[in-house]
């Protein structure tokens, strides 16, 4: 266990780490956290759209990496990969059972508690144009357009991390699409040249 | 490749190809070109692909030290025992399986038609009343915490 970890801290793997992590090595789970922990926050702000119940969700996903760490296989997909299906998965069981998503003006005017993504694009009009949109969307359509704009993921990626078909996605795509094209047309039109 | 399904790329993958199925790309490209309908749709929608993946692009600081607190957070947590969520699982089932026998009217027992329309209200005055509100706790239990699977592993 030791040496694995020994190994995994020279290379700074996280495939290693994780091995080290399922045999219950403390260090490896927080050497790994500390590559897992900004990606993570970063999809769950954007899923959730706070920056709170990003770190909460994280802080579930984390729970669920330290206590299943023995699950991951490593010949089935990337521990960034792995983890980020977990976080997503949390982010949208937590928005099931959470409050109704706040109005609109509510979003608008709340304070940020730290800076996150939405917080910084508060000295872009269009940013927060573009956020609030993106706001009133479901949260299976906002994970799906954060994946598919942020990560750069296909289809068949997004379908695995929220555990349905490609074709359903390509639906959660165009509806929330169509959805953000109404609500950003005046944003769209300053953009024709 | 029909034009239906060119619009339905273009609406669900926007207007970059690159973005399109691969499989479909040079059928959907060689349906595009010249076809001022779709250049058009292809140009608003790269609009809004712009917009999208700034906002899904944006930067998000976290601090090495955040990260450790959370990493901190779940050390301080115990790690649940293997036997425990097979335990909890168990315990769920017999607690449903108790509240059904509990709840059950005796075959033998007449029971007048009132009772039968509302069901467990009758059987309540039938019981003592520590014995419901145990019953009840116990369902409410097997009901509400009967763990899925994942959960099973998280408990």
């Amino acid at each position: 266990m030791l040496q694995a970890h020994r190994g995994a801290e020279k290379s700074g793997e996280p495939t290693e780490l994780m091995v080290a992590v399922a045999n219950g090595d403390a260090d490896a789970f927080r050497l790994l956290t500390r590559s897992l922990y900004g990606p993570a926050i970063g999809v769950a702000v954007k899923v959730l759209g706070d920056r709170t119940e990003a770190e909460d969700a994280v802080q579930t996903a984390l729970v669920k990496l330290w206590r299943q760490a023995a699950r991951f296989d490593a010949s089935k997909a990337k521990v960034e990969t792995w983890f980020r299906r977990i976080v997503v998965n949390a982010c949208i069981d937590r928005k099931r059972a959470l409050r109704p998503v706040a109005s609109l003006d509510v979003v608008a005017e709340r304070e940020s508690e730290a800076p996150g993504p939405f917080a910084m694009a508060e000295h872009s009009e269009r940013a927060r144009a573009v956020n609030e949109a993106v706001t009133c969307l479901p949260s299976r359509q906002r994970a799906a357009i954060a994946l598919f704009y942020g990560d750069g993921a296909t289809t068949n990626e997004i379908a695995e991390m929220l555990e349905t078909t490609p074709k359903a996605i390509e639906g959660l795509l165009a509806r929330a699409r169509a959805d953000l094209a109404e609500r950003l047309k005046p944003l769209a039109k300053e953009m024709e040249i | 490749m029909k034009r239906e399904r060119l619009t339905e790329i273009i609406e669900a993958y926007g207007g970059d190809p690159v973005r399109w199925p691969a499989d479909e790309r040079p059928a959907a490209e060689a349906l595009i070109r010249g076809d001022a309908q779709f250049e058009r749709m292809a140009a608003e929608a790269l609009r809004l692909d712009a917009l999208l993946h700034e906002w899904a692009s944006a930067e998000v600081p976290v601090s090495a030290a955040a990260a450790d607190a959370a990493a901190k957070h779940v050390l301080a947590r115990p790690k649940p025992t293997r036997w425990l969520p097979a335990a909890v699982f168990g315990g769920a089932v017999a607690a449903s399986l108790a509240i059904a026998t509990l709840l059950q009217p005796s075959p033998e027992a007449p029971v007048p038609a009132p009772a039968m329309a509302v069901g467990p209200q009758m059987a309540q005055g039938d019981l003592p009343e520590d014995v419901i509100e145990t019953a009840h706790d116990m369902l409410v239990w097997g009901s509400v915490f009967t763990p899925t699977p994942e959960e099973e592993m998280v408990l």
